[in-house]
């Protein structure tokens, strides 16, 4: 596996292998959200909210990832006419498995108590500066941005698979939609 | 030997200017054009072939080639495009 494939991997793997992928990554989020006590309201915007059932947590998950199924899933026919819902399917399911990562960061006690202590350092500075926390704490932000960047570079390539798009204002079309597509799920499914 | 198709001083399109006959050595001179598939690059042309010899089938060329389907119907699409410009 090389870079092309970590970054693209709808260009190289067969659509079932990916589907079932996206499905598995589907059913370990759900639990991810109970435990952690949230729920997507659209992709990219995870909601906390207390004492939420599995029932409920599922119902929001997906309707978040069938509103941006059915949306892209048009502006694929529209900009590609031979594009096929398990392509758009994968790209949604797909793309959503790095921010797994970021879901158990809240509910890592230690996460908790090291952001306290670095903004007390930073209020009152006095004493050695906590070093190993702001590390801590640089690496989490690091490792959150980077499966965010992740996340959204494997949504675009799956699209841009799926679709065969290549003028800039397809892309900038496509931008645009995915921008409203969450914005308006976010309103919608809260 | 690899059939030159574009011209190494402009990057125009070759032509054909001089055809022999292996057997008996007779040449015809002139100045025809390439048909448009001989006009692709050689990587086009194996496509071309690969696509003909799995009957017409993406699915099983994507197989062959390790590659996802809309990988390779994109590959197609393209060489369409690119056939339909050189017919025009």
């Amino acid at each position: 596996m090389n870079w092309k494939t970590i970054f693209n991997p709808f260009e190289k793997f067969d659509e079932k292998i990916l589907l079932l992928v996206g499905i598995i990554s589907f059913f370990v989020i759900i639990p991810l959200n109970k435990w952690t006590d949230s729920y997507y309201s659209s992709i990219y915007r995870i909601i906390h909210f207390e004492n939420l059932t599995y029932q409920k947590i599922m119902i929001h998950d997906f309707i978040s990832y069938i509103f941006a199924i059915i949306v892209l899933f048009i502006l694929g026919i529209i900009l590609y006419r031979k594009t096929r819902l398990i392509d758009i399917v994968n790209t949604v399911l797909v793309s959503q498995i790095p921010l797994i990562i970021i879901l158990p960061f809240e509910k890592i006690a230690y996460t908790k108590t090291v952001t306290e202590r670095v903004i007390a350092y930073q209020n009152h500075p006095s004493g050695v500066f906590p070093i190993l926390d702001f590390i801590y704490m640089l690496l989490t932000i690091v490792i959150a941005v980077g499966a965010m960047i992740y996340s959204i570079v494997l949504f675009y390539n799956g699209f841009k698979t799926a679709t065969n798009i290549k003028k800039w204002q397809h892309i900038v079309l496509f931008c645009v939609v995915t921008f409203f597509t969450v914005t308006t799920c976010q309103i919608l499914n809260n | 030997m690899k059939l030159p198709i574009i011209c190494p001083s402009c990057d125009h399109t070759l032509n054909v200017s001089q055809m022999k006959c292996p057997s008996c050595a007779t040449q015809v001179n002139g100045d025809y054009e390439l048909p448009t598939l001989l006009k692709l690059s050689r990587d086009d042309q194996d496509f071309i072939l690969n696509f003909f010899l799995s009957s017409g089938s993406i699915k099983e060329m994507a197989k062959q080639a390790e590659l996802s389907y809309p990988t390779m119907r994109n590959k197609m699409d393209d060489l369409i495009e690119k056939v339909k410009k050189l017919q025009n």
